[in-house]
């Protein structure tokens, strides 16, 4: 029997496995997903962005989605037969191993939504049930251990630190930053250096950047990216106490009516095996997680388990928000910002957080994060966004030629990412539908998708602050597009935890209220997401629960 | 990994014998092929008619790469299915204003079918898919045996990322 099994590997798998390894816990790790290494990751557009090769077949695995109709009435579609895809990074290390990894702390603030900006009608906001204080610790052994590069500069923003600056030195900046600062400035806006989960130079026993310009959504092929995998789970295999096996699928977790007893999964042959451990973590990303308790139905849960107050897959986030871009023109610049324009490679880096919080109407109102970026060097995409004109018709022959001559070796878009609070409420979660089936004949996650028009009217209005600097920096063609189109690699929810059990699922520690021996570490603990990527979080989150458990290993109550 | 199943892009385009060069003119080329990628490729062409530099979409082998697609897993049956019909839909509405099939229209007449089959709805979206998988095979990488001798990132100058694919990594 493990001392641990870790259902999925990625950001709330790996530090539990990591942390535990190291203490001389026998730990497993089941992942549903493929094991790459860095020499597996290449920079190919076609498989990885246009094929999707790290996500799983739609036509064998897929979601049911539903969406509101403009009556009022609910339609829902199949995966495959629409443009939905909610699966992520399925391989060892999740999909940490495809993030860009800019790196933001939550705020104090975003720890007290309900009792600090008060409630709004229609969105089910609660406070968390641990302060920043609590998880400030863990941000910064994240730094250390999975290593954050950036620059602390003073913000009205800046959220409390036990460390004066990180432990590693930012990556190789653009100077196009530079630019970015200058017209900041001008404006009155405080530039931020953007933390990055990326290290510059050989360390923690991993290879440095090497700035292949092709980072978010591809593997990084040094391991400076601080990926699970790299940074974490390679460590806990060194201890020689960690299994990990791939191409494991969980389709049942077992239970009495006081601990998980066995998980049930499929390994690469289709073969059905079980596997017994003394404390069971789930981790396989909200919507798969939520999914799996939902399909692990018993005598004592009839409903799922972990489910007997109907709160497992309710109050599904994700993050807020939308992006926009700007093109910067030869024709507008200097012969020496020509060429430093379409230098490779280095990284832009810079967010904006003076809206983090801002006054409406008298009230104090959320607001969220501006990330700062180049477009996606991948070429094909860029190449499609030049193919209408400014009426929206289709354009070819020698004037879509031109255009893309001019897009691709004469200017450069600057783009925008906006992050805001997804407010969570009663129409936005996870359930299982009993009609579609999955590969392995189990009944695949329904997810309902509505959202809060406050996370429209909050986006929108940092889109225009960003729009700001884009027009100060000398940008034209300046666009934004804010919706509520969910990201699915941003995703959130489904298993709260809190103090109530009738409306959370798990308590403070993320231990399941129901169960003494079942854990959730992903992001479903989250019940607010905060106005930033999540994936920090996560982790930070995952090493406070990891101290939780082994406290409870050493002091005999396992 | 030990059940990957590649599927054959590079095998598809390689060892076609409808590579341009070696036959010498695109007119043979096109008279070659067999419906419906007859029509695609005239279209195809009539949308990449090289000015400003651009590789002919016959050297960049587009139908090949096409063909492979058709055979890709990762492509939906119905995706693959609408890119063969737009060619009987655009011969359908090539006969309802000429009387006669998109390739033997006028390059002004293929003109402005194209221009009115883009103002509707199916147009739009199968021209769009035309070009996808055009850009696709001009900017993919070598290995995949359509952006020989990288002909499409020479165009625009495109710098590619590293470490670059040494095989194909298309599966199932």
């Amino acid at each position: 029997m493990y001392d641990i099994c870790i259902i999925g590997s990625g950001a709330g798998c790996a530090p539990i496995a990591y942390e535990l390894s190291r203490a001389g816990k026998k730990v497993l790790v089941l992942e549903k997903g493929r094991y790459y290494t860095e020499k597996d990751f290449f920079k190919d557009e076609l498989a990885v962005s246009r094929r999707d090769i790290y996500t799983p077949p739609l036509h064998e695995q897929q979601h049911v989605i539903e969406t509101q109709n403009s009556d009022g009435s609910w339609q829902s579609v199949k995966g495959e037969k629409s443009s939905w895809n909610f699966w992520n990074g399925s391989m060892v290390g999740g999909s940490s191993n495809l993030m860009s990894g800019y790196f933001h702390r939550m705020k104090p603030n975003d720890f007290k939504l309900a009792s600090t900006y008060g409630q709004i009608d229609g969105a089910n906001i609660v406070d968390w049930v641990i302060d920043y204080e609590d998880l400030e610790p863990y941000y910064d052994k994240v730094e250390k251990i999975v290593g954050v590069s950036g620059r602390i500069v003073k913000h009205p923003f800046l959220e409390p630190r036990s460390s004066a600056d990180y432990p590693f030195k930012p990556t190789w900046e653009h100077p196009i930053s530079s630019w970015f600062d200058a017209a900041c400035k001008e404006l009155g806006y405080h530039s931020i250096p953007t933390a990055r989960a990326v290290l510059p130079d050989d360390a923690l026993g991993r290879k440095g950047c090497s700035y292949s310009n092709f980072c978010g959504s591809y593997g990084c092929a040094t391991g400076a990216k601080g990926n699970a995998r790299s940074a974490l789970l390679n460590k806990a295999l060194q201890t020689g106490n960690c299994t990990i096996l791939s191409d494991s699928f969980v389709y049942k977790i077992e239970s009495d009516d006081t601990k998980a007893t066995k998980i049930h999964y499929y390994n690469e042959n289709n073969e059905s095996l079980h596997v017994k451990a003394k404390i069971f973590v789930l981790a396989a990303q909200a919507i798969e997680s939520s999914r799996l308790l939902l399909n692990s139905k018993n005598s004592y849960f009839p409903n799922g388990l972990l489910n007997n107050h109907g709160q497992v897959g309710k109050n599904l986030i994700f993050s807020a928000g939308g992006s926009g871009e700007g093109r910067l023109r030869f024709e507008d610049l200097s012969k020496d910002k020509q060429n430093v324009l379409l230098l490779r490679g280095a990284f832009v880096n810079r967010s904006l957080q003076d809206w983090y919080e801002y006054e409406e109407n008298g009230q104090r109102v959320k607001g969220g994060t501006i990330d700062f970026l180049f477009e996606h060097a991948n070429p094909t995409s860029r190449a499609l966004g030049e193919v209408y004109d400014k009426d929206s018709n289709l354009i070819w022959g020698a004037k879509l030629q031109q255009k893309l001559k001019y897009a691709f070796t004469r200017s450069r878009k600057f783009t925008f990412e906006v992050f805001n609070d997804w407010l969570p409420t009663d129409d936005c979660f996870v359930d299982v539908d009993d009609k579609v089936k999955d590969k392995w004949g189990v009944a695949v996650g329904k997810i309902r998708l509505n959202s809060h028009h406050r996370d429209i009217e909050v986006g929108t209005y940092l889109a225009k602050k960003a729009v700001t600097v884009l027009k100060k920096m000398g940008a034209v063609e300046i666009s934004s597009n804010i919706s509520s189109a969910p990201p699915p690699n941003l995703v959130a929810g489904g298993c709260r935890f809190g103090n109530d059990v009738q409306t959370s699922v798990l308590d403070k520690n993320c231990k399941a209220h129901a169960l003494d021996n079942l854990y959730v570490t992903d992001a479903s603990f989250m019940p607010t997401g905060g106005s930033v990527p999540y994936t920090w979080t996560i982790y930070a989150n995952s090493f406070r629960v990891a101290d939780e458990i082994l406290r409870r290993f050493n002091n005999k109550e396992i | 990994m030990r059940r990957r199943k590649f599927i054959q892009y590079s095998v598809i385009l390689f060892g076609s014998t409808i590579f341009a060069k070696e036959i010498g003119s695109y007119a043979l080329y096109v008279s070659i092929l067999k419906e419906p990628y007859q029509t695609i490729a005239q279209v195809i062409d009539d949308l990449f008619t090289p000015s400003a530099g651009m590789p002919a979409p016959h050297s960049l082998n587009v139908i090949g790469f096409l063909k492979a697609v058709m055979e890709d897993k990762r492509v939906s049956n119905e995706r693959k299915k609408n890119i063969l019909d737009g060619a009987r839909w655009i011969n359908q509405s090539a006969q309802d204003h000429y009387i006669k099939n998109y390739i033997e229209l006028l390059p002004d007449q293929r003109e402005a079918l194209l221009r009115k089959i883009s103002q509707k709805q199916w147009g739009d979206s199968w021209l769009w898919y035309l070009m996808n998988y055009t850009f696709e095979a001009m900017f993919s990488d070598p290995v995949y045996g359509a952006n020989r001798d990288k002909i499409g990132w020479k165009w625009l100058e495109y710098e590619p990322g590293f470490p670059r694919p040494m095989k194909v990594n298309i599966y199932v």
